[in-house]
C-alpha cells in the first residue's frame, strides 16, 4: 500500500476489485445481539433492565394514547412488539428490555427515559463482568490493540461475554473474564 | 418528536445490512475486512458524540460517515505499516479485477447491486464459474475439478465473465 512520491512516502488508499464488491454483497452482517455497534446504541436487550410499569401507564395515558396506539407507533419505528407484550410491561410482567425500546416509548409518551426505566431484580452475570476492574482493563487494552475509541472496545467486548447468556448458559464471571483474557492477547499478538 | 439516539439506533438496526457490506467491500482491498465491525461501531460513536442537526435522510448520513470512517481506518493501517508497526496482511490477492481507482468516486452499494445483478445474467458456464470463484470465493483449481473441465478453462471463462460484469459496472455510471 505504500508508495514514493518526491523522495517522500505518501499513502495510496486500495483500488476497488470486483472481488470486493462481492465479497460485501456475500457478508453476513453479526446479529443484532452479537453486533458491537448496537449494543452501543441500545439495541440489545439488557438483562439488568426492565420497564417501570406503572410509570409507563402513567405516562402513556398523560400522552392521551391507548395502549394499541402506542404499539401501533413502535411497530411503525420498526419495533417488533405485540398489544399483549406492552400490556404485560403495564402490569410488572416486563422481561429484559433493549435500552433503545424504553428510549422509543419515552419519545412516543413524552417522558423521560429513565422514568420509565427499573432494575432487574436478579443478579446478571453480564453486568457484574461489565462493571468489574478486570474488565475495564481489558477493554483498556483491547482498545489500544484495534486503535478503536474504549466504548467500541467495551461493545465488542461485552458481545463476546454475553454470547454464552443469549445461547442459555449462565457463565461463571471468572471464566469470562478468563476467556476476554485470551481474546485480548490474541489482538494485542495480531497487531505486535 | 423522535429524540436524536433514538433515531440513530432505529436507523441502524434498518441500515446495518448495507453499512456492513459497504465496510467490507472497501476495507477488502487493503485485507482489512476483519475490521468491518470495528469501523462501523467507530461511526456509530461518532455521530452519538456529534450529533448532526436535522437529519432528514439517516440511510445517506450513516452511509457518508461509515466511508469515511473506513478511509480513516485505511490510513490508520497504512500509517503502522509505513512505520513497521503492523505487517501487510498476506491474505491481500494479486489477482484482483479492480473497477475503480481509490481516488474515483464510486457508489460502492450501487456497484454492488449491479455488479450482483450483471451475475445472475451471465450465460452458462461464466455464471456458475464466476458465482463459485467471485461470490463462494473458491479456488479455480477446485471449481475445475467439480465441473470436470481444466483449470485454464476455469481461468479463461472467469476472465470473460468479470469483463461482462466490468462492462455492466461501468454503463451504469456508478464510477465517476
Amino acid at each position: 500500500m505504500s508508495d514514493t512520491f518526491d523522495g517522500h512516502q505518501r499513502e495510496r488508499l486500495p483500488a476497488i476489485a470486483l472481488e470486493d464488491l462481492f465479497a460485501g454483497a456475500a457478508y453476513q452482517p453479526p446479529r443484532l445481539e452479537d453486533d458491537p455497534a448496537a449494543r452501543i446504541l441500545g439495541l440489545v436487550v439488557d438483562p439488568a433492565l426492565r420497564f417501570d410499569g406503572s410509570a409507563v401507564k402513567r405516562a402513556r395515558i398523560r400522552a392521551g394514547l391507548k395502549l394499541p396506539l402506542l404499539v401501533q407507533k413502535l411497530i411503525q419505528r420498526g419495533w417488533e412488539v405485540t398489544n399483549s407484550e406492552a400490556l404485560g410491561w403495564e402490569n410488572g410482567r416486563s422481561g429484559a428490555i433493549a435500552p433503545a425500546l424504553i428510549a422509543a416509548v419515552a419519545d412516543i409518551v413524552g417522558a423521560s427515559q429513565s422514568s420509565l426505566a427499573a432494575s432487574a431484580p436478579t443478579n446478571d452475570p453480564v453486568s457484574a463482568i461489565r462493571t468489574s476492574e478486570s474488565f475495564r482493563q481489558l477493554v483498556t487494552r483491547a482498545a489500544e490493540a484495534l486503535s478503536v475509541p474504549w466504548d467500541v472496545a467495551a461493545a465488542k467486548l461485552e458481545s463476546a461475554a454475553a454470547i454464552p447468556v443469549h445461547r442459555g448458559g449462565t457463565p461463571d464471571i471468572d471464566a469470562a473474564l478468563q476467556s476476554l483474557e485470551v481474546l485480548v492477547e490474541e489482538l494485542e499478538s495480531r497487531r505486535r | 418528536m423522535t429524540s436524536y439516539n433514538a433515531a440513530l439506533a432505529e436507523a441502524f438496526r434498518e441500515h446495518r445490512d448495507v453499512l456492513y457490506r459497504i465496510a467490507v467491500a472497501r476495507l477488502r482491498g487493503a485485507g482489512l475486512q476483519g475490521d468491518a465491525q470495528d469501523v462501523v461501531s467507530t461511526a456509530v460513536l461518532s455521530l452519538m458524540d456529534h450529533p448532526v442537526a436535522a437529519v432528514t435522510n439517516w440511510r445517506a448520513l450513516l452511509i457518508d460517515v461509515v466511508e469515511k470512517k473506513v478511509v480513516d481506518h485505511l490510513r490508520s493501517a497504512w500509517s503502522r505499516r509505513r512505520d513497521g508497526r503492523e505487517p501487510k496482511p498476506d491474505d491481500v490477492k494479486d489477482d484482483r479485477f479492480d473497477i475503480a481507482d481509490a481516488e474515483d468516486e464510486i457508489d460502492v452499494l450501487k456497484a454492488i447491486q449491479v455488479a450482483t445483478d450483471a451475475l445472475n445474467a451471465l450465460p452458462e458456464p461464466h455464471q456458475t464459474i464466476a458465482r463459485e470463484c467471485l461470490w463462494h470465493e473458491r479456488k479455480q483449481n477446485e471449481v475445475a475439478t467439480a465441473l470436470g473441465i481444466s483449470q485454464p478453462r476455469v481461468s479463461q471463462v472467469l476472465k470473460e465473465a468479470k469483463n461482462m460484469i466490468a462492462s455492466k459496472i461501468e454503463e451504469s455510471g456508478v464510477t465517476r
